[in-house]
């Protein structure tokens, strides 16, 4: 039998597991409290919906004047922007705020053609990563608009799970397994009997496999669909549309980097065909798979 | 925590009744095949004792349960007589001297809501007088005394209850069914505490009633932090411990609130229970930030009873992972059926807590413990087991007054089991 420990807690909304493969019980057990630790940090930092957070702190004063960001909260918001203009734009995180109130019901979208997606009476101004200023000599971020916001999701799963990489390898684990959520995964090192970790991808909400398995060597898997909950609320907004997707498409983006696939993931799903092999070009060892659901609820899938 | 399913009073007190097994004492109150006084003959007459702040709230209560009647009330302060006099219309039959009370034979039961000092001896008089009683905890202000009432309960056998209205509280109910399922597994250890900010100095409108308006503040009337409220709270963990404490040790003082009051403002104290258990309690009143709670620890999750809430200590797993691990178990290397749809926790952030209860609001548990005490004056029944709670919380609370005034640990007395 091998020697695995099982860790598991909740954060960032969802439940967060880790298979840790070890020679010492004890060793496992304090990395994997050290690792939650790490998660648990950023939930608490960059959570927008957290009055004490960062970001919270951001949203409430930068469009009065310019906030002054530590060095990771820097960074981030430069990978953000980075990631804004490897996506054509698509990825962006001025947009969740002022969408998440407007989720709507597949079934109220068919009927209202006019749907923008916005909360009412938010003007479209407000949106758009072009609108915030990182000036690099203070380190401080500005909205140029009032009433913009920002929020991580659709990046900061990604960069939890990057840190505890980062973390489980600088304490000598060389195989594991995480999941935070199951849609977003990692498989460092390779199974204890086998090369690599093998993952098959579950269909959209049916939880119907399908035939695709992804290899995973160091590297992690991030899944979105158009579709979230039994309810069908439709929650991918394209920032340059000003609309939210509204056909059911999956996909899951397989790269190195946990934020990479994240941020691929929910992008792509935003992007026709022509436009999300470009923005995979720009990806160096990223690849992705869209699942749709065929006219028999049958899944299909194609790779991107 | 959805609104959408507010239950009428009967239809909660009928589903008690799923309770009754585990909890007896609810068994009474979800009967249903007591007469709700069709006949004048059913109505229950009841006098009051102590018509002051607690007395009065009683007897609004009492005055929402169908068929009962304030027949009398009594108080040696007039200001109170007369605002009870209001609250019954005067209606009812006015004393001062509650053994003037004791003596009218057509009252089915007998409230008392009177200082603490007071509680054992007008509890046994009016049991002696052949009366049921309802008496506000504590039942007592010394432990001697707890003893006496129980022992002439078990003499006069007539119905007594005492007003730890928690048992009746369908947060508390539930939490202790969820228990008692291992919902949080093993219970290692409770914390309680009850912090306020206030004076319980009143206003004294002649300098020889300090004594009677303050009683709270004064050692010979009043047991203090521990009685007024700590009791509530100690009651509760010998409830989930199904047990009193072995011993206790702790700290009490008059820190901040020195006017010459003899109670202390401030307690902290340490129950040890069997099986190593401990429940630890605070109580202060110049500090409310962090208000009441009762906090349940078991190696599986966490209760917060007044905030109605349970935490997991861990979610469940997800089914691919128990894939994997099996696979691990076996020497398998097979493919993990994992990816795809994020995992949102059945109730939404579930890690924040879930409410034990989705019903809400639901009946007043000092309403529900009134309407106990009449049913079981009609029903002619005792509450079951309701008299062993009592006394245990009320020497419970008494024991850590004990333990603070003799700054040492003191063990359970001998002679103060049931």
């Amino acid at each position: 039998m091998s020697d695995y420990y099982h860790h598991r807690f909740y954060a960032l909304g969802t439940r967060i597991e880790f298979i840790i493969i070890h020679d010492s019980y004890q060793d496992a057990r304090q990395i994997c409290e050290d690792a939650e630790r790490i998660v648990s940090k950023i939930e608490r930092e960059f959570n927008c919906n957290d009055p004490e957070s960062i970001i919270a702190e951001i949203n409430k004063n930068a469009a009065s004047k310019p906030v002054h960001l530590n060095d990771e909260t820097w960074y981030i918001m430069n990978e953000c922007m980075h990631y804004h203009d490897l996506t054509n734009e698509i990825f962006d995180v001025t947009v969740y705020p002022q969408t998440r109130p407007q989720k709507r019901m597949q079934s109220d979208v068919e009927r209202d053609t006019a749907f923008t997606g916005l909360a009412d009476g938010t003007p479209a101004e407000v949106i758009g990563m072009k609108r915030v200023t990182l000036h690099e000599e203070d380190h401080t971020i500005f909205f140029n608009k009032p009433g913009m916001a920002i929020d991580l999701g659709g990046y900061g799963k990604g960069y939890a799970m990057r840190l505890v990489n980062n973390n489980l390898k600088a304490a000598g684990i060389d195989n594991a397994f995480l999941s935070f959520g199951e849609s977003s995964i990692m498989g460092l090192g390779r199974h204890p009997h086998g090369d690599c970790w093998k993952v098959r991808i579950n269909a959209l909400y049916s939880f119907v496999p399908t035939d695709h398995v992804f290899e995973l060597k160091d590297q992690s898997i991030s899944s979105s669909a158009s579709f979230e909950g039994e309810g069908n609320m439709i929650h991918i907004f394209d920032p340059r549309e000003m609309k939210f997707i509204n056909e059911r498409k999956q996909v899951t983006v397989r790269c190195h980097d946990p934020v990479a696939a994240e941020v691929l993931s929910t992008s792509l799903i935003a992007a026709q065909d022509d436009e999300q092999k470009e923005i995979m070009s720009r990806f160096i060892d990223c690849d992705a798979v869209e699942i749709s659901i065929d006219e028999n609820d049958s899944p299909r899938v194609k790779h991107i | 925590m959805s609104k959408k399913n507010q239950l009428s009073r009967r239809e909660f007190i009928k589903g008690l009744s799923i309770f009754a097994a585990s909890m007896p004492w609810l068994s009474l109150l979800a009967k249903e095949d007591i007469p709700e006084g069709r006949r004048p003959s059913d109505v229950v007459r009841l006098g009051v004792i102590g018509v002051g702040s607690r007395g009065s709230l009683l007897m609004l209560h009492l005055q929402s349960i169908s068929n009962v009647e304030i027949a009398a009330i009594c108080d040696d302060y007039m200001p109170h007589l007369n605002d009870g006099k209001r609250i019954t219309e005067n209606r009812a039959k006015a004393f001062v001297d509650y053994r003037k009370m004791l003596e009218m034979k057509n009252l089915d039961g007998i409230i008392i809501a009177t200082p603490l000092h007071l509680h054992a001896k007008m509890t046994i008089d009016a049991m002696r007088a052949g009366h049921n009683v309802f008496c506000e905890k504590n039942m007592a202000r010394y432990m001697h005394e707890c003893k006496d009432i129980v022992n002439v309960q078990k003499d006069t056998g007539k119905i007594l209850q005492i007003g730890f209205q928690r048992i009746f509280d369908l947060r508390y109910i539930k939490a202790v069914e969820l228990i008692r399922k291992g919902r949080i597994g093993k219970v290692n250890m409770i914390r309680a505490y009850w912090h306020r900010n206030n004076d319980w100095r009143r206003h004294v409108p002649k300098p020889e009633l300090e004594k009677k308006i303050n009683w709270r503040l004064y050692r010979e009337f009043s047991g203090g932090l521990m009685t007024e409220l700590g009791a509530h709270q100690v009651q509760v963990a010998n409830w989930i411990l199904d047990s009193h404490p072995e011993a206790v040790g702790g700290f009490g003082s008059i820190n901040y609130w020195k006017d010459g009051r003899e109670v202390n403002d401030s307690v902290s104290l340490v129950y040890n229970y069997p099986n190593g258990i401990q429940v630890i309690y605070d109580s202060m009143i110049s500090n409310k930030r962090y208000g009441l709670e009762e906090q349940i620890l078991g190696d599986k999750g966490t209760m917060e009873l007044e905030a109605g809430k349970i935490y997991e200590e861990e979610p469940p797993p997800a089914p691919g992972i128990l894939h994997l691990i099996n696979d691990l178990e076996h020497q398998f290397f097979d493919t993990i059926p994992i990816g795809g749809a994020s995992w949102v926790p059945d109730t939404p952030v579930r890690y924040k807590g879930e409410y034990i209860l989705d019903q809400y609001p639901f009946p007043d548990a000092t309403l529900l413990e009134l309407d106990a005490f009449v049913k079981s004056i009609r029903a002619n029944e005792h509450i079951d087991r309701m008299i062993e709670h009592a006394f245990y919380a009320s020497v419970t609370a008494l024991l850590g007054n004990l333990a603070i005034q003799r700054q040492s640990i003191v063990n359970w007395p001998r002679g103060y089991s049931l």
